[in-house]
């Protein structure tokens, strides 16, 4: 799982990388009906998960990344390899549950997608 | 020198009944002997104290015994002895003559004669004649069945099968109304069709004779002990196998004269070879049994040979080839997994059994108390309502694995479910080892506890999070399940290198009837890993561990020992598993005849016997033979249908039985598959040696007696006794054999000479 990256910079540094270690795998969309999405909670929808940075710039997107990316790199047999989620932090969202400040609606998310990723991983 | 010493020959001693021809009562006779020895013994015992010492202890009691016996003889010749036998009346009886034509007595091991030219030498030079002296003779040649012909000249081995019982029971009941006062058997005793135990002739046939009081004097042909040879006796492989499943076989060979030497065994499916394995041979004359693993390969019908390469020098290759046809079945065969917890097993199971195109696996993983998660379902509502409550919605599956879950997950209902399932049904269901499995799932107090190939151990915390390695047992050796490598001793040890689990379960003890084929080894302690049993229809087994996954992980790239496993351990789990409808017959081999008898099973969806269903059964084989052929319902057994058939020409025939239910229109139940071969004039070439000890218990069971080819001049006069035909009982007293007389004079004199010796004369 891939996390806390902004911006069309950051996209291009992942990206540098990741072609050294999967160089012909497309990237693609997930979709809200994905299985990865319903392993243990049904996430139909989602919202742009923002770092602790949200509890003073009161803004969901860092840098240029305006819009949230859930993506994923798959194998031969169409299983997800990479979960990428670009232009979020989910990671802030684990860390700063317990902080009053840091809106619980962004936290639940991120569990739950979390812990959906984490069943997927352990299912496929 | 019998009839000299005895007057008569043997048979009537052997045929005939003792009888006591004088007027006073024959109980009076052995009562009159004992008074008599007695007497003798009492005066004996009088007289011993003024005896001389030379004539004390075990002396006087010899002299006893010669007095005892010369009284003895002379009361018996007192109630006039005879032999009362029945001996067939001269010229009103028919003697048949049936002379063995098939193809192995066209073998030249009779003094450089083939057996057949031998058998007619045997009758031409003096055995037809002398029979034609007293009796009417006919002749008949015997193959796969019995026909008369006016001369021995018309006889050829040509026949491709021997049947001597079907052509025995042929010969009593077609001459039911003629006197055949006895049979003479020419032949080498190659019987080819499946008999009473002992003498391969089958007991109706026996019966038949037995009813006529028809004895059977047989001569042997043919070498008992046949020149050097390899022959395969038997081969045992499954009629059918899942695509590219791992089978088991094995092959019966036995030899001559090739003791500790090296041979091969081969496997081929038309030219390919597909299995090979050298092996030494055991001693002459024991059947030596090998296991062969092959690969089912891809779907189809199949006729496979097995086969021993010849030897140098073997005098028959016809008999080192067998073949047998099996049906391997590409049909997807669905596993119901039912795993109670996020555990890493799981997903390495699921990934092991992408790579198999055979074994579907749907699974449902308890995520949280309350939340099922489902993979591999055909349809968004299989599974939704969680573990199946309905016969017809569980038994579509061909296996269950049950992985970490506790006894108490299933409800009553659902327990009772998985116990038909197994016993009635005649699926397959796997435990695994587990934080809730077995005794720390509560399954030792489950009503279930049958099911399990084990007595559970008491208590809980038998689940330890600990490593273990693990290994073979000589079962798993074996098995076909644990084969990982082709090679049995570098598969046992690659299981000895394998990996260390991640854990382990003490799955107890094995019920008799369990088989273990791994064990583990925690610390100082070892446990079975890996038990299976029958259990009613069905079969069950424990792997108890969930740890396996480390095969995967920590094995070199690539090793495929955890999928090979998974695989074969999962194909195991539901080869066996009957669909609604499952064909059958006693013998996919048919030996030089077609006689079939085909015979369907038919279940509706909860597997109970549906006795409503339309069955046909559509039968293609060799030079285009295409059948349709309805299967009638037993009237005893509900859910039966039979129907027979021959099959015409000998090859490969396929046999696809479908079922429908009753109603319009009409629902179709399942269909079944089923392969059939027949072949004509193979068995002639295997046990081409003299079976004498058939010739000799045909002979024994029926009153008659076994010759050989050199020694004949006293048939035509000995089979004269027997109680068939038209027979005349006659008395023939003993008074006056020569033995009699010779006893009346030795036992005397044998006294005398005795006291000579010993100096009391």
């Amino acid at each position: 799982m891939v996390d806390d990256f902004h911006g069309t910079e950051d996209w291009q540094n992942f990206m540098d990388g990741m072609r050294e270690v999967l160089p012909n795998r497309p990237v693609e969309d997930l979709q809200s009906s994905d299985e990865i999405f319903h392993t243990l909670y049904d996430v139909d929808t989602k919202m742009q998960i923002p770092g602790e940075q949200y509890v003073w710039t009161g803004r969901t997107y860092e840098k240029d990344g305006y819009q949230p990316k859930w993506r994923a790199i798959r194998d031969d047999k169409g299983r997800i390899v990479v979960a990428i989620c670009h232009n979020m932090h989910l990671g802030d969202a684990w860390e700063w549950a317990d902080d009053p400040n840091y809106p619980e609606a962004f936290s639940s998310m991120a569990f739950r997608v979390g812990l959906d990723f984490i069943i997927y991983g352990m299912t496929h | 020198m019998f009839q000299f010493l005895f007057k008569y020959p043997s048979p009537v001693f052997t045929k005939g009944r003792f009888v006591l021809l004088g007027e006073w009562p024959a109980w009076l006779l052995p009562l009159l002997i004992v008074a008599a020895a007695t007497a003798l013994a009492v005066l004996i015992g009088m007289r011993m104290r003024g005896a001389l010492p030379a004539l004390r202890g075990w002396r006087v009691w010899t002299i006893w015994g010669t007095q005892s016996l010369l009284v003895a003889l002379l009361m018996l010749l007192l109630w006039q002895p005879a032999m009362s036998v029945s001996e067939l009346d001269s010229q009103q009886n028919i003697i048949a003559v049936v002379v063995d034509d098939s193809r192995s007595m066209a073998i030249s091991d009779s003094d450089g004669k083939t057996r057949e030219a031998a058998a007619l030498a045997a009758l031409e030079g003096g055995l037809l004649a002398g029979l034609r002296k007293r009796f009417q003779v006919r002749v008949y040649r015997l193959g796969s069945d019995l026909q008369r012909v006016d001369s021995p000249q018309q006889i050829k081995p040509t026949e491709t099968a021997t049947h001597i019982g079907v052509g025995l029971k042929q010969l009593a009941e077609t001459t039911s109304d003629l006197p055949v006062g006895a049979v003479l058997l020419l032949s080498d005793g190659s019987e080819n069709a499946v008999g009473v135990p002992g003498t391969g002739i089958g007991a109706d046939a026996m019966q038949a004779l037995r009813n006529r009081h028809l004895p059977v004097h047989t001569v042997g042909f043919g070498a008992l002990a046949p020149s050097p040879d390899v022959e395969v006796e038997d081969v045992n492989v499954a009629a059918s196998a899942v695509a590219n499943a791992r089978i088991a076989a094995t092959i019966s060979v036995t030899q001559h004269g090739y003791t500790a030497k090296k041979a091969n065994l081969t496997v081929r499916d038309g030219s390919k070879l597909i299995a090979a394995r050298e092996i030494t041979l055991s001693p002459e004359d024991q059947v030596q049994t090998e296991p062969l693993f092959l690969p089912a390969g891809s779907a189809g019908a199949k006729n496979l040979t097995f086969a021993v390469e010849p030897l140098a020098g073997e005098a028959n290759t016809a008999n080192n080839a067998m073949t047998r046809p099996i049906l391997v079945d590409d049909a997807k065969r669905r596993i119901l997994y039912v795993e109670g917890e996020p555990r890493w097993e799981y997903k390495f199971i699921r990934r092991a059994e992408d790579d198999d195109p055979t074994v579907q696996v749907v699974s449902m993983l308890r995520t949280s108390e309350n939340k099922i998660y489902r993979q591999g379902i055909g349809n968004p509502s299989e599974l939704a309502e969680g573990f199946p409550v309905r016969p017809e919605d569980l038994f579509g599956y061909s296996g269950i694995v049950i992985g970490s879950v506790a006894a108490d997950y299933f409800s009553p209902l659902q327990q009772e479910l998985l116990r038909e399932y197994v016993d009635r049904r005649g699926g397959g269901i796997l435990f695994l080892g587990g934080d809730r499995s077995l005794s720390d799932g509560g399954w030792a107090a489950s009503p279930l506890n049958d099911l399990l190939p084990t007595i559970l151990p008491g208590g809980n915390h038998t689940f330890h999070r600990d490593p273990a390695t693990v290994a073979l047992t000589p079962d798993g050796v074996d098995s076909p399940v644990t084969r990982i490598l082709d090679d049995p001793e570098k598969n046992a040890e690659r299981w000895k290198k394998l990996t260390y689990l991640a854990d382990y379960e003490d799955p107890g003890s094995p019920k008799p009837g369990a088989t273990v084929l791994a064990e583990m080894y925690a610390g100082h302690r070892t446990m079975p890993l890996l038990i299976t049993e029958s259990y009613g229809n069905g079969r069950t087994a424990i792997l108890a561990t969930g740890g396996t996954w480390r095969w995967q992980m920590s094995e070199p790239l690539g090793d495929p020992s955890h999928h090979l496993f998974w695989q074969q351990l999962l194909r195991w789990l539901v080869a066996a598993t009957p669909g609604q409808v499952t064909a059958s017959m006693p013998s996919r081999l048919l030996m030089d005849q077609g006689r079939v008898q085909l015979t369907a099973q038919v279940r509706n969806a909860e597997f109970q016997p549906d006795a409503d269903a339309r069955v046909t059964a559509h039968i293609t084989g060799p030079e285009g033979t295409d059948a349709m052929v309805e299967l009638q319902p037993s009237q005893d057994q509900p859910g039966t249908y039979q129907a027979e058939w021959t099959a015409e020409k000998p090859g490969p025939y396929l046999a696809e039985v479908t079922a429908d239910a009753a109603g319009s229109p009409p629902q179709p139940l399942g269909r079944s598959v089923i392969t059939f071969q027949r072949e004509d004039g193979v068995a002639e070439s295997f046990h081409t040696g003299q079976n004498r000890r058939l010739l000799r218990q045909l002979a024994s069971e029926t009153g008659g007696r076994y010759w050989t080819a050199s020694d004949l001049k006293s048939l035509p006069r000995d089979i004269s006794y027997s109680e068939a035909g038209i027979s005349v009982r006659s008395t023939k007293e003993l008074w006056n054999m020569p033995i009699v007389f010779l006893l009346l004079i030795g036992l005397p004199c044998s006294e005398w000479l005795l006291r000579r010796k010993w100096g009391v004369i």
